[in-house]
């Protein structure tokens, strides 16, 4: 996959330093994205899945630049752009653009959906104003609005339809890469599913890669080719979508898919829930040792001391960070071997 | 059975400035003691404009509750006077909201939040008995430290610790309804199953029937006794949990269904339903659902005149004039 990577990411990092006034002497910066890597191919979807403050929206706005990163690198198609100035980022940005979770903070109240929608290429030179026209309305047939109503306003839409909005004007660029930050979570279930099955076939056609950013497990399992669980902002487990939803091996990952709730009644029962104790930490107050051990059902005395490391589980790039990755692949196998029988 | 709260033809309307919008039409459904009845619906569906009406809690004006009736212990709610119906909310009846931080007041400790409600309803506990029981409470919610955690305020109170102290507030006076509107919505993923776990427990020691409002299917496939389930503000289908799921009698739960990520099984195209909810305020002569809708097609039946809630099979009720055609409707997109 390393050759054909779109994007790669290597110990990405970005602390935000706290002011806390005169007197209350040096604070500790909040370790928001800590020591982050992963590649994403050309046409795949990665899931960032994680609670709030566990650093996956940052992650997405540090590949696109919209943060400074503290440390690591970003290597896009082949270069590398941690370092460069606005202007020679800006053709690259055209490649990866960003969908924002909240479609009615996201659009500009007073720019009628035509203007919205050009917006990205209307200063661009090697796009004619005819071309730009033409470009708006197919793009907005593309996801599934009508080009008639390219002079109206956003509030006239519905919040289905202004998310389609956000995808139109994301695509007008012909991007490679949409970072797709919570795209469905603030929509009704129904219209939730439509969005989901628009980005599948824009994936298709355009030969899209994605990387969605999302909370629901249920959602990154539809959609997504390979999945990383972040934590406290740290990577906690990666894998592929069938590895990870069906050999789940950091204790977090198993409390997660666990705590979703069934589909259907006749499953009540069947899934043994994993009730977590305690938030998720301060992260300008981080635990020692491992991130995740003060909520742990599995913790030991070396979880409480030694910071475990990303590592192969079982092989075929299973990575989790857990001292007892071991134990659990074990327990997972024979959970499999049961279902067999 | 008598039912322990019988909810019939409620009907709320907001004046608005395009017009008038019925945002509860004509619901009545029945909850019996002891059960968990699941209410579900997407935003605008009338859900908590139901039970806000039921008790009167929806702010009048700009809605007004044009009719029908809410009966508890042998009386209409929708009748009583203000300070009878003070009595029978948060002693009777009380609810769990979906965002604690609206709900809680900001500057009174959590300790003289559930004071409060203690002493409304017993004027003669004395105040040693309101801080062990208020310990007693918070604690039985999986406060940690509880005694301590009486003093602090909401704000210095964890997202999930906050809903526990709802839960806390609200099964105070040991309810025999429980109304909880989307109780975990706004929590993450772990956070929402403590939640979830700590209104298990309280609900089942309390035996205290409870509705349960959510957009959340898999909320309901996990508690739900029997669910009604709300379009345009009206009950569209209502029946037992299971054969919501697994026979459905209207079109939109089908889509609803078909809408919704599994996490277990093969992983198939989503089965969703075009278009947005219709406003409210232009609701033509026909099914609310009927442009929406798959089945109905281009039967003028369903354009033109608009289904009543009838029984499709025993317990189970159906708004749809071809609710015999909605299982292999099902079958045939996928969804079953």
């Amino acid at each position: 996959m390393s050759n054909q990577a779109l994007l790669t990411v290597t110990d990405l990092e970005k602390h935000f330093e706290q002011s806390k006034g005169a007197f209350s002497g040096p604070s500790s910066p909040i370790r928001a994205v800590d020591g982050v890597s992963f590649e994403i191919g050309k046409s795949t979807t990665l899931g960032l899945v994680g609670e709030s403050g566990s650093g996956k929206t940052t992650t997405g706005r540090l590949i696109t630049r919209l943060l400074e990163p503290s440390a690591g690198s970003i290597v896009f198609d082949g270069a590398d752009i941690t370092e460069l100035s606005r202007t020679e980022l800006r053709p690259i940005r055209r490649k990866m653009q960003i969908v924002f979770q909240d479609p009615f903070a996201s659009l500009d109240p007073r720019m009628k959906v035509r203007q919205i929608v050009e917006e990205p290429v209307r200063y661009s030179t090697d796009v004619g104003s005819n071309e730009r026209r033409s470009r708006v309305m197919e793009t907005l047939e593309v996801v599934g609005l009508n080009p008639d109503h390219a002079e109206r306003y956003p509030h006239e839409f519905s919040g289905g339809q202004r998310q389609r909005i956000g995808i139109a004007r994301a695509l007008i660029v012909r991007p490679d890469l949409l970072i797709l930050d919570e795209p469905v979570s603030a929509l009704d279930v129904s219209i939730q599913a439509q969005i989901v099955n628009l980005l599948e076939d824009l994936q298709e056609e355009f030969g899209l890669s994605y990387l969605l950013i999302a909370h629901d497990l249920s959602v990154v399992r539809q959609i997504c080719d390979e999945v990383a669980v972040m934590y406290l902002g740290k990577i906690v487990e990666f894998g592929t979508r069938d590895e990870v939803y069906e050999s789940p091996t950091h204790p977090y990952t198993r409390a997660l898919l666990s705590a979703v709730p069934i589909s259907n009644p006749r499953l009540r029962g069947t899934r043994d829930r994993i009730v977590l104790k305690g938030d998720i930490p301060d992260p300008a107050n981080k635990p020692s040792g491992c991130d995740f051990h003060t909520r742990c059902y599995m913790a030991a005395d070396v979880c409480r001391s030694d910071p475990p490391e990303l590592e192969d589980s079982t092989s075929e790039g299973h990575l989790v960070s857990c001292h007892f990755a071991e134990t659990i692949v074990k327990e997972n196998n024979q959970d499999t071997k049961g279902k067999d029988k | 059975m008598t039912p322990l709260l019988s909810v019939q033809n409620l009907t709320t309307e907001f004046t608005v400035e395009s017009g008038v919008l019925r945002a509860v039409d004509s619901v009545s459904f029945d909850l019996h003691a002891g059960e968990v009845l699941g209410v579900v619906g997407e935003s605008g569906s009338g859900k908590s404009a139901t039970v806000l009406s039921a008790l009167r809690l929806i702010p009048q004006p700009p809605a007004v509750i044009r009719g029908g009736e809410v009966w508890f212990n042998g009386r209409d709610l929708l009748q009583l006077s203000e300070r009878e119906l003070k009595r029978v909310r948060g002693r009777d009846i009380s609810m769990i909201f979906q965002d604690p931080m609206t709900s809680l007041n900001p500057v009174l400790t959590i300790g003289q939040q559930i004071a409060e409600v203690l002493e409304a309803h017993d004027r003669d506990l004395s105040g040693r008995e309101v801080v062990e029981r208020s310990v007693e409470l918070l604690d039985s919610v999986g406060v940690p430290d509880a005694r301590n955690r009486l003093k602090q305020y909401p704000h210095e109170f964890s997202g999930g610790m906050r809903q526990r102290a709802m839960i806390a507030i609200a099964m105070a006076n040991t309810p025999s309804v429980l109304i909880a509107d989307e109780p975990t919505t706004a929590l993450d993923v772990t956070i929402q199953a403590q939640v979830l776990s700590v209104l298990e427990k309280s609900r089942t020691e309390s035996g205290a029937a409870t509705i349960l409002i959510t957009h959340d299917l898999g909320l309901i496939a996990e508690m739900a006794d029997r669910v009604v389930v709300m379009y345009a503000g009206r009950v569209v289908e209502s029946g037992p949990t299971d054969e919501i799921f697994n026979s459905p009698k209207h079109p939109y739960t089908v889509g609803l269904l078909g809408s919704l990520p599994k996490l277990e099984g093969e992983i198939q195209r989503l089965v969703s339903i075009d278009g947005s909810p219709p406003d409210l305020i232009a609701l033509g002569p026909g099914c609310p659902f009927y442009v929406r809708c798959e089945l109905a097609g281009t039967r003028s039946l369903c354009s033109s005149e608009r289904p009543s809630l009838e029984v499709a099979s025993s317990n189970h009720l159906s708004a749809c004039h071809f609710h015999d055609e909605v299982e292999s409707f099902a079958q045939r997109a996928g969804v079953l």
